[in-house]
């Protein structure tokens, strides 16, 4: 188990390169990018709050885009408060952990002391990678000078092409390993919606400043999520 | 633009979004709605979570739910 956080870490800490890369390229140094990776720590938010800023975007739209995103942060919490059941100053602790992975770790395990492991483990594991990850790639894109000459500034949208389209499989896979039973009608809602949220930025990015876009498709995913 | 005001403001609100999550009160979570929410949400934001079928979902809640009320208890 501990070896399946470890590959989760070093899997997503390949993404972090792109993350460094991405936001050196959108203008932010190499400072900003790793406090963004060492304090925000989740990584749609990231690639998000830097895709507005490479496409010139107000800091309330890259702000208010970024904080919808991470909102879903507080829905792990709260499935992962009963979970881990933390409390005192390591409730603070695992904060910073809850994101995607961890939760998707923890929450697949039905003992809830193997779930604290797979959540302790797997939070460590990305923190490590992520955070090294994201400074090797911003001291490589700001060594390689102008980022546009290099095509770096087309790294944001294929990176979190790249971050989000395996998960809308593997959630389907997963799910059917854990326990055997036919989640196609889950799996295609979360498609439904990824897809109508896709169509939403795609008719909106012509017609608003950049990073609206993402801030409605962020708003009609929470809302679908309400709605039922 | 601000960079750094961009920053730091996406770090802060980033975190005290993961901790809000924790400091909510058991009583809340245990409203329909909110439960629904916090089932469906991470589904729809394709996060890959393993939530396993829509049987099996509330299965795992109840679990959840019931760590809660032994510790409340």
């Amino acid at each position: 188990m501990v070896r399946d956080s470890l590959g989760v870490g070093l899997a997503v800490g390949a993404y972090g390169v792109a993350f460094g890369a991405a936001s050196v390229a959108a203008g932010l140094s190499v400072l900003q990018t790793s406090v963004l990776s060492l304090l925000a720590f989740t990584g749609g938010t990231q690639f998000a709050v830097v895709g507005v800023v490479s496409g010139g975007g107000t800091l309330a739209t890259a702000l208010g885009g970024g904080l919808l995103l991470g909102a879903r942060n507080t829905l792990y919490a709260m499935r992962l408060a009963p979970l881990l059941r933390q409390r005192g100053l390591r409730r603070f602790v695992a904060a910073q952990g809850t994101i995607d992975e961890s939760t998707a770790m923890a929450v697949a395990r039905r003992d809830p002391a193997l779930a604290r492991v797979a959540f302790w483990w797997t939070f460590v594991a990305i923190y490590v990678c992520w955070n090294a990850t994201t400074l090797a790639g911003a001291v490589g894109a700001q060594a390689l000078g102008n980022p546009a000459k290099f095509g770096l500034d087309a790294v944001v949208p294929a990176a979190f092409l790249a971050l989000l389209a395996p998960r809308l499989r593997n959630g389907d896979e997963r799910s059917r390993d854990a326990n055997g039973a036919d989640t196609a009608p889950r799996s295609r809602e979360s498609l439904r919606i990824a897809a109508g949220a896709a169509l939403i930025a795609l008719v909106l990015i012509p017609l608003t400043p950049p990073g609206v876009p993402v801030l409605a498709a962020a708003a009609a995913v929470l809302l679908a999520g309400r709605l039922r | 633009m601000n960079l750094w005001v961009l920053v730091l403001a996406t770090a802060g609100g980033c975190y005290a979004l993961k901790v809000a999550g924790y400091l909510v009160p058991a009583r809340l979570l245990d409203a329909p709605q909110v439960r629904r929410l916090v089932e469906l949400l991470p589904a729809g934001t394709c996060s890959g979570t393993p939530h396993g079928s829509p049987a099996s979902a509330p299965q795992r809640w109840r679990y959840g739910a019931a760590h809660r009320s032994s510790r409340l208890s």
